[in-house]
């Protein structure tokens, strides 16, 4: 038995494909606590799909080098973010039509740049669906030391990021500084997002900030309870998903997400039943 | 930095607690409020009455200095909103996502989060606020609830003990009375009372002009402007009335009373 859960790591790869997982999953649920309380799944979802086209770009330059590739997600994430978030403040058309056009146009223009070189469909399913297993001990040095700054910053600005969240006229008449609060939560979820992008990719990095915490929302009612659980979910799906991927060789990316799918069905219909009965 | 200190404009001299002169917010769409003149003293409590679209929201959304007015000056004890902590803001129930995975305390600890400042935990003081302020409104014993098992009236009063723990001088009350049974509704006059007694200048806007004529001292009409401000009996008379509502309203007046009916007869209120 405990051969069955020890082999996978056995390899060098396998480790640090599973230290990135956890820790991967242990920011994006903490972080998608915010996104989900304040129903931004679309705007993650997009957030996500618009940082293609930096990623492409920095791979046309500078090749599938793990840590140039980063920082290239890293400034087209936080730009992308305060872009939408101009955008979608103006007033001028309905929020969800305006991140629409903008993801999509993104994205597009990612696989554009993308498809310009031969070797391009594997390198696309790299970035569309994350290669977890590909990380390397330099991505995981830069995965802890901004995952470590997010989940500080989420600590500090606990007590102002909840009363922002849950009633934002309550925090302007508190006078927080609001504005810079509604940045900083922006630039974390690109963080959380660039962070990410090795396990699971553009495609479905909306499951890791969205479903955990959605999870977790079923089954507690206090919000630093949903955070650990959140993270506590994710990194079960993130260990499993891995397990899983090893034995019956499907994407690790995918594999997790179903892992973290299933979960929250699990708990929903448990829940449903529950109540039925009282 | 100026970021994360704020300052606090001094309190009292013979400054009123608020006064506006000659306010305009102009939307998009068109004037929501002009010209609107008025100074209240500290202590008063006032509730504010209007047809549907009169500038309710945006009257308060103006004093608590969330929103900058067009042109024109609001003052707080003389100073600009914006340098004050003390307004509380208590929404209108159908505002708040209930399901947010906070309990009653929090959400009354949640108006102590000015006052602790940046990277503080809220110390005995600030908890002990916060008990006292859920004393006041009658809700000791449900500190550790999840807000979306309490009724429509705890709802409210949670919103209120928040603005306590604010240590608000002025509340703004957005039409807390609605939906909820007459009991629920004595339950917040019974707050009201004690607010009184503790000075607490108050606003309260109400759509139920039979509720806003009887129980309170004061009635400010607003539709866009200020149309009539003093005793109930002045402002419900029936010619101001009849303006400031137009079309939506019906009036009869008789010797002792004066009824009033919205524009399908279907609510018949009498008024005085």
């Amino acid at each position: 038995m405990s051969e069955f859960f020890l082999e996978p790591f056995q390899y060098a790869f396998m480790q640090r494909g599973l230290i990135a997982a956890v820790m991967v999953g242990i920011v994006c649920a903490t972080v998608g606590v915010y996104v989900v309380l304040r129903g931004m799944a679309f705007f993650g979802n997009a957030l996500a799909h618009t940082i293609l086209p930096g990623v492409a770009a920095g791979y046309l330059v500078s090749g599938t080098s793990g840590t140039a590739l980063f920082w290239w997600a890293l400034v087209t994430a936080i730009l992308s973010s305060f872009g939408i978030s101009a955008m979608t403040q103006s007033g001028r058309m309905r929020e969800d039509t305006a991140i629409g056009i903008i993801f999509a146009g993104m994205f597009a223009l990612g696989i554009a740049l993308i498809s310009s070189v031969r070797s391009y469909s594997t390198d696309l399913t790299h970035f569309l669906f994350g290669n977890v297993l590909g990380v390397s001990a330099g991505d995981l040095w830069l995965t802890a030391i901004f995952g470590l700054v997010i989940l500080l910053v989420i600590f500090l600005f606990y007590k102002e990021f909840m009363v922002l969240s849950f009633d934002p006229v309550l925090a302007k008449t508190l006078r927080l500084p609001t504005r810079f609060l509604n940045h900083l939560l922006l630039v974390l979820i690109a963080l959380a997002i660039v962070v990410s992008l090795q396990t699971v990719g553009v495609a479905l990095m909306v499951a890791m900030l969205v479903t955990p915490a959605a999870t977790a929302q079923l089954v507690t009612q206090r919000l630093w309870k949903m955070m650990l659980i959140s993270a506590a979910i994710a990194v079960l799906s993130g260990v499993l998903g891995l397990f899983i991927s090893f034995y019956v060789s499907i994407a690790s990316g995918a594999a997790i997400v179903l892992i973290a799918t299933l979960i929250f069905i699990l708990t929903l219909g448990f829940q449903r039943l529950r109540e039925s009965f009282s | 930095m100026s970021l994360f200190s704020r300052k606090h404009e001094p309190h009292g001299g013979d400054q009123p607690i608020l006064r506006l002169r000659n306010v305009a917010v102009r939307y998009e769409s068109g004037l929501a409020l002009d010209d609107v003149n008025f100074a209240i003293e500290p202590g008063e409590q006032v509730a504010v009455i209007g047809p549907n679209g009169a500038g309710k929201s945006t009257l308060f959304k103006v004093i608590s200095g969330i929103l900058k007015p067009s042109s024109g000056s609001v003052e707080i004890f003389g100073s600009h909103p914006e340098g004050h902590i003390c307004i509380g803001y208590v929404p209108q129930r159908s505002q708040v996502d209930w399901r947010f995975p906070v309990n009653v305390a929090e959400v009354v600890m949640m108006g102590r989060v000015g006052k602790i400042g940046f990277f503080r935990r809220p110390k005995k003081r600030d908890w002990e606020r916060v008990y006292d302020a859920l004393e006041t409104v009658s809700l000791a014993d449900m500190s550790e609830r999840q807000i979306n098992q309490l009724s429509g009236g705890q709802q409210q009063r949670v919103f209120i003990a928040q603005s306590l723990a604010q240590e608000a001088e002025l509340m703004l009350m957005d039409e807390p009375f609605t939906g909820l049974d007459v009991n629920s509704q004595e339950d917040i006059f019974q707050v009201i009372e004690k607010l009184r007694e503790r000075k607490v200048t108050l606003l309260v806007s109400i759509h139920d002009l039979k509720l806003a004529a009887k129980r309170f001292p004061k009635l400010m009409l607003i539709n866009r402007t200020v149309r009539a401000f003093g005793k109930a009996a002045e402002v419900c008379q029936s010619q101001t009335l009849l303006e400031a509502y137009g079309g939506q309203l019906h009036i009869v007046s008789d010797d002792s009373s004066l009824f009033a009916f919205d524009q399908g007869g279907h609510t018949e209120k009498e008024l005085l």
